[in-house]
Parts: structure tokens; sequence; C-alpha cells
């Protein structure tokens, strides 16, 4: 089975509708598969650091392959193809992320009421970084979907090719990109909590 | 003085994603132009400020969503659901134990004690007024001894390494062969541990 897919080079995804209907359902299934085998990790990585659930995060993602696979009409364009997976997932998240808001507000609470009793210092620092990582979360979710989803794919280590095809740019034009989404998002992050970045 | 170089093209060479020629060229740049050497060093405090933010979120985090605030959480509000679920076991053994079975029956508590006759108790008097020709023979009062489970039986095998304070433990066949097993499922309806038990001709064997 790996042979199998392992086999598939990039050129073979892109089906025209004669291919993909001579050939059938097989190659588009299998091309759903190598597509899963590239880019799944990476999505669940991404939207574990954005929600911080990763359970949530495979399921996300399981429920964007399982679109991909029942839309055969977008295996047509590998290039537009990949960045719809990273924008769907993208999406996903943030929905995750406000519907899970009032759960944050429960826990901030339950939090500060658990300063009251915590006297171990690991406590209290567990405490502050998951604090911390609630603000960050909270200044991804007011940036452009896909400011916040360059700078979480960044964080995973994807180079500038990689990015590119992700988001559906020029890789030539990810490094203006990126500077200018590490901007707004200090000015965001300090706008809200001040200068301690 | 060289031409000096977008704001794009200095956050690539941070990350040495230009060409090796470019990158030459804008290391050059930055030796004699003082405005985008300071510009990088802006864009690099600020790539590393943004990017210890995002490394605080982690990549690979717990498979259900468990904040830290969860251990530091009162027990009283850790443990809610401990209660319902110990009413609810209870309330599944009586039911279990007040079902009617069929003779012969097990006997689970200690038997009342037997007086042993030499003779047979006298039949009741309208009994014996039908005839002689009709006896009438007690009921043979069966008593078997509760089995003791051998030490395999009663040691439950868990199926994860989760702990669980509380359960319902529910029996079911075991096919094919005469096998019963003891299921303990947990609070959130995951079965959590088991137990092979030897089927008794299908009736349950109780300990």
């Amino acid at each position: 089975m790996d042979d199998v897919f392992t086999g598939v080079q990039p050129e073979e995804i892109a089906l025209s509708p004669a291919q993909a209907g001579a050939i059938g359902d097989r190659r588009v299934a299998v091309s759903v598969e190598a597509l899963f085998r590239e880019h799944y990790g990476r999505i669940v990585g991404m939207l574990t650091r954005l929600t911080g659930d990763r359970a949530h995060s495979e399921e996300i993602a399981s429920d964007v392959f399982h679109k991909l696979s029942q839309r055969p009409a977008l295996m047509e364009s590998r290039e537009d193809l990949t960045s719809w997976i990273y924008r769907v997932a993208t999406n996903a998240g943030f929905d995750a992320l406000r519907m899970n808001s009032r759960r944050r507000k429960r826990e901030e609470t339950a939090g500060l009421e658990g300063t009251q009793l915590a006297s171990a210092p690991s406590a209290l620092e567990a405490m502050l970084a998951e604090e911390r990582r609630l603000r960050v979360r909270a200044v991804l979710e007011t940036l452009k979907p896909r400011d916040a989803q360059l700078l979480l794919l960044r964080a995973s280590g994807l180079a500038y090719r990689e990015l590119a095809a992700s988001l559906g740019l020029e890789t030539a034009s990810v490094g203006t990109t990126l500077a200018r989404a590490e901007a707004e998002f200090e000015r965001r992050f300090r706008a809200r909590y001040g200068e301690n970045v | 003085m060289t031409q000096c170089w977008p704001e794009g093209e200095l956050r690539a060479y941070l990350d040495r994603e230009l060409s090796t020629g470019d990158m030459q060229q804008l290391a050059a740049h930055l030796g004699e132009c003082a405005a985008c050497d300071a510009l990088c060093t802006e864009l690099s405090e600020r790539a590393a400020r943004v990017s210890a933010l995002m490394e605080l979120l982690p990549e690979h985090g717990p498979l259900a969503a468990r904040p830290a605030m969860a251990a530091v959480r009162k027990p009283a509000q850790q443990h809610r659901w401990v209660p319902y679920a110990v009413a609810l076991a209870a309330c599944l053994a009586l039911a279990v134990y007040l079902k009617p079975k069929p003779a012969p029956q097990v006997a689970a508590v200690s038997p009342a004690p037997v007086t042993v006759h030499d003779e047979p108790p006298a039949p009741p008097a309208a009994v014996a007024a039908l005839g002689s020709e009709m006896s009438v023979v007690p009921a043979s009062r069966t008593v078997r001894s509760v089995r003791k489970p051998s030490p395999a039986e009663e040691v439950f095998v868990a199926l994860d390494d989760e702990p669980f304070e509380s359960g319902v433990i529910m029996r079911v066949d075991v096919k094919p062969g005469n096998l019963q097993a003891d299921v303990v499922f947990g609070p959130d309806g995951r079965a959590r541990a088991f137990r092979l038990v030897k089927a008794n001709n299908r009736n349950l064997t109780r300990y």
C-alpha cells in the first residue's frame, strides 16, 4: 500500500475531468490519501496550536479531508487544493476557538479561584503559562485568518515554498506577508495586554 | 551605495529564504545602509518575540482538552458526577437482585437453619382426608453451596491505564463457548475492565 501512495507524483493528482472519469474514483481516492499523508500532520499541529485541543484538531482535520473526498472537482487543481485544505481547516479552527470562548472564560474564573488555593509554585507557573497561551490565541483570533495561519505554520517550521502553497501565495511575497502579519500581531497584542509582549 | 531592499526581502533574508546571490548582496547592503540595517534588526527582534509567543502554543497537545486549571480545581467541583454514578450503580444492582429468578434458585445469602426431622412431616389434615392412595411428598429444597470464585475470576483486567472511581458492572455472553464476562463500564459509558466468568447452565453465578 505504501508503494502505491509514495508512487503518486504531484502531476498525477491534477486530473482533467476526462481523465478522472476514465480512471474512476480509485485515482481520486488515492490522491486524497496522498494529500492526507502530506498535510494531515501539519494541519493537526497548526490547529492544536490554535485551539489547544489535539483531539478536536484531529476531528477538524479529518472532516476537511472527508469534505475533500466528497468533492472530486477540487482535485483538478493541486495548488488551489492545498490552499483550500488549509483555509478550510483554519476557518474551522477559528470557529472552534470562538465556540470555546465561553468555556475559556469559565476556566479563567476557575483559574482565579485556583490562584487563591494554590500554594505550589508549579501550579502558579502552569496557570500563568496557560494565561499567556489564552492571550496569544485571543489575539490570533482577531487577525485575518490568513495572517494567523501564516504565523502558526511558520512556527511549525514550514519553508516559504510550503507556506506559499498552503496560503495560495507567490513564494516571493511570503516575506512581505509574514513581516506584516508579525507587526499586526504584535500591535494588537500590545494594544490588549500592554507593552510586555 | 546599492539600492535599498524592501521589507519582505529583509524578512526573507532573516529566514535565509533568499537565493545565495541575493543573500550576499543584501548582506553587503546592510553593511553600508544604516536604515536598512536598523529595519532588519527591528524585524529580527519582532520575529523573535512573535515566535516565542507562538512557541507557547503546543503543537502536540494532549488528546483531550485538559486546561492546567483543572489541577487546582476544588475536589467538590471535580467529582460532581460521582454521587449520580453511585446511585445509578446501586439502582441497577437492586434491580438485578429483585428480578424474579427461575427455580432452582441459588442461595445468595446464608440459608435459614434447617431442622432435620427423623420422619417426614405429616401432611395437612385436609390433604390427609382425600384418602390414603394420594401421597404428598414435601417439596425438596435444593440448597447449593455458593461457589467461591477462583482468584483468577476475582481479578478484573483493566482495558486502559486511566484510573476510574466508579462504574457499572454488566454481565455479557461471550460467543462462542460457554463463557460469560463481567464488564465494568465507567461513568462515560466506556468499557474500562472485564473478567471472564464460567457460565453455569446459562444461569447467573453470583459471588
